[in-house]
């Protein structure tokens, strides 16, 4: 028996004894399995989250598709082990394995991790474990290149000293430039690394860590603080900054059109269209609206066949048109009813991430009236003081009539986001939140209607995103948060129409930290997982204080991270990783902020079909 | 409306599936193969598609059967369609149309015939046959084998759901232990179905409880031979099949 096979026949017979087996098996339906005698360069895609996670992400599998639709590579998948799989695979010893062919991760040229969320950092680490790749890339020789892409490569910093390289932006371009780079890569030899590595970061877009060093010198002239340094090249050829990379041509951009249907139920357990990318609106505290900039859209035209394609090879019975702001989709109109007469009735269209107007809910109605039960909207704020100050520009008015318009629609579970601690934040506004679900409860019993109403009102901790207008503010402390909610649970205690919901606060703290962190939280994470740190993201597994210890120990505050309030002057993590949207504007975003939460200063708000100017 | 009652079998790359798993892979292959399948319910509405009788996660099967509504469908070509729609490892072996009038596929099944294999190859541990026959037949001379299955939580009620108590002895049809070419099955014949039953890991844990070692974890594989009415003599698959093989009976 080779070792191959050996391998697969031992992972089998584990299966039996885990949760959910389904999870490790592959073989689905549109599943693409090349051999791996014919391609020279082999892409593990790794995910940090479990497969049912994981599946919903469309970046991977654009990824995926992009991959193995060349002819001299192959991508196979990996997700993060659930925690009695990871204990089973050590004591078995199984190393990490892909899905489509129970390949061990080593025999890969590249393992690709998609980095979604900052509290699946410990799960990279759980993953390059198992893998048997040393979790420093000062430690690795002949292990593939580990590189990481996706939302938070655009403040890599915890993560640095793990990985080989980061790309920034849209990684379609860039993946394919690096695949390309790799060819003339020989993995058998040690110093081929640092060659192969210098050739990468010369690709606009990659950022290759190990070739950037403190800079003291740079310390002078600014207000800099213990743990933020300025990150200099220490090599030729090595850019002072890396700007992210953006797809111009989306309409031709690479697109799985039979993607993989997982045979458990993913998260989001339908088709997916992208239909934009990037984001008009300007909220001050969205991450994804600077990153994913500048705002591109494919033609209904195009759409609409790709759509029937997806439909044809998945038999999905429900199409989902996302991007940052789908009611934004400036041929919504033309999109849907075509959309709509082409399927007549054989799928469902849905559209997340709506608009709280009264144009969204017209949607909603044409659109979900016989499968959607429930309309999700997110205010994010109480009164139209904080939503101004965060670039929110609804109107309670707006709110009002759309929500009556969803009322008169027949909408009885409408689920509503708001968050709690921004900047400018007082307990008025979170009165607000309270006042305005009650009155638009009070205005539900006006109509008269049948049926009962039920508010189900979704409360997260603001956290501070790097790139942000908001990315020098401090989080709130835990105590802060726990009187906001405690006080929100006094209002909103004796009305069981209201349902208030609350985000774990203690999650929000971790995500705060690691999200404004620099390269000396790597060894706290390190520790963090030695101590038992796993899934983070799951609340049942979660445990704030490993995580206190962990940067205790290492004489540093998870406290100061996510609550110090960082100078508009100093020099942050990210200074050396660019987005294309320039510090400036936001630091003119971060003062409107301010000024716009002054009551009587309304004609600054910002809010413009295209954005505001930003380049 | 046409209903059409199809026999199939999982193989092993699929044995890991949920029993809903399989109803979606169904659903969906269904979906691709444009066939036009009758829907239920108002605000989520659900295919009219019933994957019989789920088997255990981790086992294959045969003979197993199920039903789908359709507004129209060409039988003649039924098997072939679905079958170009389905993973090789979940295969329609063959269909047959029902009048809607005939009883519900559940009333033409109450057992089912499991084979558990064990290898005697590579593990010191296994174990022995003489081990495994005795505890078969502490297991077949005991009238009451009490096993615990979680209960139902009632409506806001707090804490872990009650456990319910359940002699699984009056649903042990038969248990016989035989030599293969690689080791030795166990082959069970079992009562199942909406009248009571009971499933090959419950009878599995009962004689690892009685067995000295561990049983479960060390079986090769568990294998539904077929399900069909049991009178106590005869074995009849639901109409209109014929039987699949149970000569072994």
């Amino acid at each position: 028996m080779d070792r191959q096979e050996d391998l697969s026949k031992r992972i089998w017979h584990v299966l039996s004894r885990v949760s959910k087996p389904a999870r490790y098996v592959g073989n689905e339906w549109n599943v693409i399995r090349k051999s791996h005698e014919t391609v020279k360069i082999k892409v593990a895609l790794a995910f940090p989250e479990i497969y049912e996670i994981g599946m919903s992400n469309v970046g991977v599998r654009i990824l995926y598709q992009l991959v193995n639709q060349r002819e001299d590579a192959l991508a196979e998948r990996v997700f993060c082990p659930h925690t009695d799989m990871e204990s089973l695979m050590k004591e078995e010893s199984i190393p990490l394995f892909s899905l489509e062919s129970f390949t061990p991760v080593t025999d890969f040229h590249l393992v690709g991790f998609s980095l979604q969320h900052e509290l699946n950092y410990t799960n990279v680490l759980t993953m390059l474990q198992l893998a048997g790749i040393p979790l420093y890339t000062s430690h690795r020789s002949r292990e593939p290149l580990v590189i990481g892409g996706g939302t938070c490569a655009f403040n890599p910093e915890p993560l640095a000293p793990f990985f080989d390289f980061f790309i920034l932006g849209d990684g379609e371009e860039a993946l394919e430039e690096v695949l390309n780079r790799l060819q003339e890569y020989s993995k058998d030899s040690g110093a081929a690394r640092e060659k192969i590595l210098l050739k990468m970061a010369r690709i606009p877009g990659v950022y290759v860590p190990c070739f950037y060093e403190e800079d003291t010198a740079g310390r002078k002239g600014s207000s800099l603080r213990k743990g933020n340094s300025l990150m200099v090249p220490k090599k030729d050829g090595v850019p002072e900054t890396v700007t992210k990379r953006t797809v111009q041509d989306l309409e031709n951009a690479v697109y799985p059109l039979a993607p993989i249907v997982p045979y458990l139920e993913a998260i989001h357990d339908r088709a997916v269209l992208e239909i934009a990318r990037g984001c008009p609106r300007g909220c001050r505290f969205c991450q994804a609206g600077i990153t994913y900039r500048p705002l591109r859209f494919r033609s209904p035209e195009k759409l609409c066949r790709m759509a029937r394609q997806i439909i044809d090879h998945t038999g999905y019975e429900e199409l989902s048109l996302v991007s940052l702001s789908s009611t934004d989709y400036p041929y919504l109109d033309r999109l849907l009813a075509e959309l709509s007469s082409q399927f007549s009735g054989e799928v469902n269209l849905s559209l997340p991430s709506q608009r709280l107007d009264a144009f969204s809910v017209k949607l909603a109605e044409e659109v979900q009236k016989r499968h959607q039960t429930s309309l999700t909207f997110a205010p994010e704020a109480g009164t139209e003081r904080l939503r101004r100050a965060i670039n929110k520009n609804i109107t309670d008015e707006e709110i009002y009539e759309a929500m009556g318009r969803a009322f008169d629609g027949g909408w009885k579970l409408i689920k509503l986001y708001f968050m709690i601690g921004l900047p400018t934040e007082t307990d008025e506004d979170l009165e607000g939140i309270f006042t305005l679900c009650r009155d638009l409860w009070k205005n539900y019993q006006q109509k008269g209607l049948s049926g009962k109403l039920k508010l189900s009102i979704s409360i997260s901790p603001f956290v501070p995103k790097p790139h942000t207008p908001f990315q020098w503010e401090p989080q709130i402390s835990l105590e802060e948060m726990y009187r906001k909610i405690k006080l929100l649970r006094q209002k909103f205690s004796g009305n069981r129409s209201l349902e208030l919901k609350w985000h774990e606060p203690e999650m929000s703290c971790l995500e705060a930290a690691l999200s404004r962190g620099d390269q000396n939280l790597a060894p706290v994470l390190e520790n963090a997982w030695k101590k038992g740190a796993r899934l983070d993201n799951w609340s049942e597994f979660f445990s704030l204080d490993i995580w206190k210890e962990a940067f205790a120990e290492r004489g540093l505050s998870l406290e100061d991270y996510a609550q110090r309030r960082y100078e508009i002057e100093e020099i942050l993590p990210w200074n050396h990783l660019n987005t294309g949207v320039k510090e400036k504007f936001l630091r003119r975003e971060h003062s409107r902020a301010y000024r716009c939460g002054l009551e009587h200063c309304e004609n600054l708000a910002v809010s413009t079909k295209h954005g505001p100017e930003s380049r | 409306m046409q209903r059409v009652r199809f026999r199939f079998g999982r193989g092993e790359s699929l044995k890991y599936l949920g029993h809903l798993d399989v109803l979606r892979t169904l659903h969906r292959a269904f979906r691709r193969a444009k066939y036009p399948l009758l829907y239920r319910g108002k605000f989520n509405p659900q295919p009219r598609l019933d994957p019989g009788i789920p088997l255990p996660v981790g086992a294959t099967s045969e003979n197993d059967y199920g039903e789908v509504f359709l507004t129209r469908a060409e039988i003649d070509t039924f098997t072939e369609g679905i079958n170009r729609q389905l993973p090789t490892a979940l295969t329609i072996k063959e269909a047959a149309l029902v009048s809607l009038q005939d009883p519900a596929l559940m009333e033409q099944i109450n057992s089912a015939l499991y084979h558990v294999f064990w290898n005697n190859g590579n593990t010191c541990n296994q174990p022995r046959e003489e081990v495994l026959r005795g505890s078969v037949k502490k297991l077949l001379d005991a009238s009451n084998l009490t096993v615990y299955r979680k209960g139902k939580k009632k409506k806001k009620q707090k804490g872990p759901p009650p456990q319910r108590e359940i002699n699984i002895r009056p649903y042990i049809y038969s248990l016989e232990i035989k030599a293969t070419p690689s080791g030795s099955k166990i082959e069970m014949l079992l009562q199942t179905g909406n009248r009571g039953g009971t499933s090959p890991l419950e009878v599995l844990h009962k004689i690892e409880e009685e067995a000295e070692g561990s049983v479960l974890s060390l079986a090769e594989g568990i294998h539904r031979v077929g399900l069909f009415w049991y009178d106590g003599k005869n074995i009849i698959p639901p109409q209109p099949f014929a039987g699949g093989n149970y000569s072994s009976l």
